[in-house]
């Protein structure tokens, strides 16, 4: 699993984090260009894919990406 | 936006970040829609989305599909014109509570009756949010907004069961809570043929939040919407005392060309005199003796961002100088279509005589704590007038008139709030050019602000004050 945050979309709403089962994501200290305090995936390891952040986000900043067995970016390596 | 993330192709990404404000369940269902369209594969620009005016009316704004935008109420009748002159155009109509069942109210139920084939997706969050949050025909009974401060005494209208009423054949209703259940209805709508209703209710952190419910956290909104909703499928199962002042969420009618039974319920009808409001209008009484020398500057304009509190701050200025000061005034006020963010600005005019025009071409002092808003009213400034500018926010270009630049900005942060910071410029206003006395500042804010700021606002406006003094003796 790898959740993407774009910083640059992120206004800092806090719903993702609401949402969260597993509270894979926290609030960071780093401000983005409009002034907001943005989220950041903090635990990604136990992060499970529900994409339930990636749904609810209302500013398509969260990707959630899921590596499935044979397609993660280490195999291979 | 993730490169990665199969929605891009649906979205104008050089629209993004949306208007829409942190938190504000209009993306929410912007993002709902879009994963619609993916789980049908639906091609965004073979469709036409139409959006009025509102927050909600903005979403097509950020799709790659066709799109008409901003008559206000009338999107389902420009949907018609476009129905019968290219039928397999799909359309999707955006709107607001306000827009749909308000101003479009009309538009929405003859839709319905005639079983016009379109998407109608409707953001509820209970009031006009765009325009500041006022009642709406949606805000729920006894809700404070900014126009019922007593609460709203008016039913709400149940959008749901009206366009039932009138002929819709596909009608759910869901909450923004419910992020799989929304995509999944507004799928089945995509694909139904005939009228289809989709309404969302839906969090207003800026407004709605603020007024009725004390909060502007989204995620408490969130679950105190979802709280505040039950699952159609379980209304048998609970007792008329559990569903009071919920409102049920779920598919309330999928069946095509079926005719809806009318039914009419009892309303009291409210007469004049018996308002909650009546007989607790008091006007306030000006004082005694007006002052003999007219204060300088008369003709004033504050502007800054949205959510700096500018319009609060012309407004406690112009109320102390007809209350306190026995001066006539008038504000006016016009911002941008964001609630947060964009530029604002307030026109205020003081003056011992009677004011015929709330209009000043020529303005006497202008107060800037935006760059944006600074570069759009220093034109309307005389060439001798006082520029006060925020040093924080603005850097204002060489001038001969008169310019004070006041830390207002960094002054309230280290009070512990840079929200204060209009009222640091208050105060600098006040003790600088004598508009209305430090004393009368502090007696207003005392009476107009809400009493969980006023200490943070009284030592903000001592601290412009305070400046102000700097300044004077430091000689200019």
């Amino acid at each position: 699993m790898n959740v993407h945050v774009d910083e640059r979309l992120c206004k800092g709403c806090r719903l993702c984090i609401a949402v969260c089962p597993k509270q894979v994501l926290a609030m960071s200290n780093r401000v983005n260009q409009k002034g907001y305090t943005v989220a950041v995936a903090l635990r990604p390891e136990d992060c499970i894919g529900c994409k339930l952040c990636e749904k609810t986000c209302p500013d398509f900043a969260i990707y959630v990406e899921i590596y499935h067995l044979g397609d993660s970016p280490l195999s291979g390596k | 936006m993730s490169e990665k993330n199969p929605l891009r192709k649906y979205l104008r990404e050089e629209k993004l970040p949306h208007f829409f404000c942190s938190g504000c369940g209009c993306g929410q269902v912007l993002n709902y829609f879009t994963q619609a369209l993916e789980t049908l594969q639906m091609d965004v620009e073979q469709m036409l989305t139409i959006g009025g005016v509102g927050c909600t009316a903005r979403m097509p704004v950020y799709l790659k599909s066709d799109t008409f935008h901003g008559v206000h109420g009338r999107t389902l009748a420009w949907a018609t014109g476009v129905k019968m002159h290219q039928p397999e155009i799909p359309i999707v109509i955006f709107a607001g509570d306000g827009d749909l069942v308000s101003i479009g109210g009309n538009h929405l139920i003859h839709a319905a009756r005639r079983n016009l084939d379109v998407t109608v997706i409707m953001v509820n969050n209970l009031n006009f949010a765009m325009t500041g949050g006022q009642v709406a025909p949606t805000t729920p009974l006894g809700s404070v907004t900014m126009t019922t401060p007593y609460g709203n005494e008016e039913p709400a209208f149940d959008v749901a069961q009206l366009a039932m009423a009138a002929g819709a054949t596909h009608v759910e209703r869901w909450t923004t809570s419910r992020p799989v259940q929304c995509e999944q209805a507004i799928r089945r709508a995509l694909q139904h043929k005939g009228f289809s209703l989709i309404e969302i209710v839906s969090q207003c952190p800026t407004h709605f939040g603020r007024y009725a419910l004390k909060s502007g956290d989204p995620g408490r909104l969130l679950k105190w919407i979802h709280d505040n909703s039950y699952p159609l499928e379980r209304a048998e199962k609970m007792s008329d005392a559990e569903k009071q002042g919920k409102l049920a969420v779920g598919i309330f009618r999928h069946t095509p060309n079926v005719q809806g039974s009318v039914s009419v319920s009892q309303r009291k009808i409210y007469h004049l005199g018996d308002s909650p409001l009546s007989g607790k209008c008091e006007v306030a009484g000006a004082a005694a003796s007006a002052p003999s020398a007219l204060p300088y500057p008369q003709r004033l304009t504050l502007s800054g961002m949205g959510g700096q509190g500018i319009i609060l701050a012309s407004v406690l200025l112009g109320t102390a100088a007809v209350t306190l000061g026995g001066l006539h005034a008038v504000q006016t006020q016009s911002y941008g279509s964001e609630a947060r963010g964009g530029q604002c600005q307030a026109e205020l005019i003081i003056d011992r005589e009677p004011i015929l025009s709330p209009v000043a071409q020529q303005k006497d002092l202008l107060l800037a704590m935006f760059s944006e808003a600074y570069h759009k009213y220093i034109s309307a400034l005389k060439p001798d007038g006082i520029l006060v500018y925020d040093t924080d926010m603005v850097q204002p270009e060489p001038r001969t008139g008169p310019t004070f630049g006041v830390p207002a900005t960094k002054t309230a942060v280290e009070l512990g709030n840079r929200l204060a910071a209009n009222m640091v410029m208050l105060g600098f206003l006040a003790e600088r050019f004598g508009i209305i006395s430090p004393e009368q500042l502090e007696q207003i804010i005392v009476s107009e602000v809400d009493e969980r700021f006023r200490e943070l606002d009284i030592n903000a406006a001592r601290a412009g004050v305070a400046l102000a003094k700097k300044w004077h003796e430091g000689g200019e």
